[in-house]
């Protein structure tokens, strides 16, 4: 896996535009999936997803297989993402500074008080009321199903850090949804 | 042990990665805590409709975007002055589009930050909004509306200029579509002369603008592809016209 990986790393730094175009395919599908939820439209994810394969394309030459070339890619998408979301909130916080951040993304009131299954849309919207920094963590492990380890590296944090952020989502979302 | 120890451990417990003899301790405290139960059952239930999301698909443009901006950046590593006038030109346009996407994208995020009523009836007092911060947002907005008439122009001039590499059919949709956006553009306009801080017009009116932005470099790279013979990813980029 992780030679195949670097002989399409090795063809795309070659210009190897059939390398690159089968890199894309390969991955748009999940780091679009990941952009969508971070930033929260269509249009900023294609921005974004944008942004991550041109870096992407630049920054090959740093690939060295350490990771498999889709955790690489992950690790530079989210950073992408984060970076996005700091710069909005730095402007929306210029604009509105007497909102509080960290409570911007609390719930005002439970989304659904279904007792047993949860509905996905139910769960969509509250991943999006989620924290940036427990919502990367919890998108990462519970929808994309990275290891701990593998979230951490990705997000450059301790696998505890990871484990809790994900506990973190997962109490936030259960009260979000109704049942804590 | 109480309900928080166990509490800290369910995570692990619903990821199957708590050791076995903690698992048998918690596993025997669920069966009598039905709080710790029902975190538990949740928790199993929010991982499992997890992983069951729908995964959303980047549209067809977005590869023919992307290539597009590739074919940009590999075309300015060599040096700049060994192309002819020709492909500077070109090179020089969708840099400049690209330059017009992030503009398009600063003038969406600027355009959010503007408050709402719900937004500053909650914030505690009289609005904090620093004029300043709005006059700087008035500028942007014009600032990118420069942008993009500039990037629309210079792609419009490669492009029509190519125009007759294109299939005729092919040529009148575009033309098709690009009237359809220009009437969008017009219609904008005029509300906007109208009610200049109507902000369902400046936000359509930037819609229109970027989609005769993608819409002309879609049409670029369909021209490369036909001049580079490369049939298949012109049917792509050309599926991908008539959605």
């Amino acid at each position: 896996m992780r030679s195949a990986d670097l002989e399409l790393a090795k063809r795309c730094r070659n210009g190897d535009a059939a390398a690159f175009e089968e890199l894309y395919r390969t991955h748009a599908g999940r780091l679009y999936g990941l952009a969508f939820r971070m930033a929260g439209s269509a249009q900023e994810a294609e921005d974004l997803l944008q942004e991550m394969f041109l870096l992407a394309h630049r920054k090959l030459g740093t690939f060295r297989g350490e990771s498999s070339l889709g955790t690489w890619l992950y690790r530079l998408g989210m950073n992408q993402c984060l970076d996005y979301l700091r710069g909005k909130q730095a402007r929306m916080s210029q604009a509105t500074d007497s909102l509080d951040a960290a409570g911007a993304g609390e719930p005002a009131a439970p989304l659904s008080s279904t007792p047993v299954a949860i509905h996905r849309l139910d769960l969509e919207r509250a991943i999006r009321r989620l924290p940036d920094g427990c919502r990367a963590a919890f998108l990462l492990h519970d929808v994309e199903g990275f290891e701990h380890h593998e979230v951490a590296s990705i997000l450059g944090v301790s696998e505890g850090t990871s484990k809790s952020q994900v506990h973190k989502a997962r109490m936030k979302l259960r009260t979000m949804l109704g049942r804590g | 042990m109480n309900c928080d120890v166990y509490q800290a451990q369910i995570g692990d417990f619903v990821d199957g990665t708590l050791d076995p003899p903690s698992e048998q301790r918690l596993v025997a405290h669920l069966a009598t805590c039905p709080d710790c139960s029902a975190m538990a059952d949740d928790f199993n239930a929010i991982r499992l409709t997890a992983r069951g999301l729908d995964q959303p698909v980047p549209p067809d443009r977005a590869w023919t975007r992307l290539s597009a901006a590739l074919e940009a950046e590999r075309h300015q590593e060599p040096r700049w002055w060994t192309f002819s006038p020709g492909a500077r030109w070109q090179i020089g346009a969708v840099a400049l589009a690209l330059l017009v996407i992030v503009a398009g994208a600063t003038w969406t995020a600027l355009h959010q930050v503007t408050p709402a009523p719900a937004v500053v009836a909650i914030a505690p007092g009289p609005s904090t909004v620093d004029p300043d911060l709005v006059r700087s947002v008035e500028t942007e907005l014009k600032l990118a509306e420069e942008h993009y008439e500039k990037a629309i122009a210079g792609l419009e001039q490669i492009t029509n200029a190519g125009r007759s590499t294109l299939d005729p059919q092919v040529a009148a949709v575009l033309q098709k579509n690009l009237s359809i956006i220009d009437q969008a553009i017009g219609e904008s306009r005029d509300a906007l002369r109208a009610q200049p801080a109507n902000e369902v017009a400046q936000e359509s009116l930037f819609g229109a603008l970027r989609s005769k932005v993608t819409l002309l470099q879609e049409t670029l790279t369909l021209i490369n592809e036909m001049r580079k013979g490369n049939q298949e990813g012109a049917a792509r980029i050309v599926s991908g016209l008539n959605q």
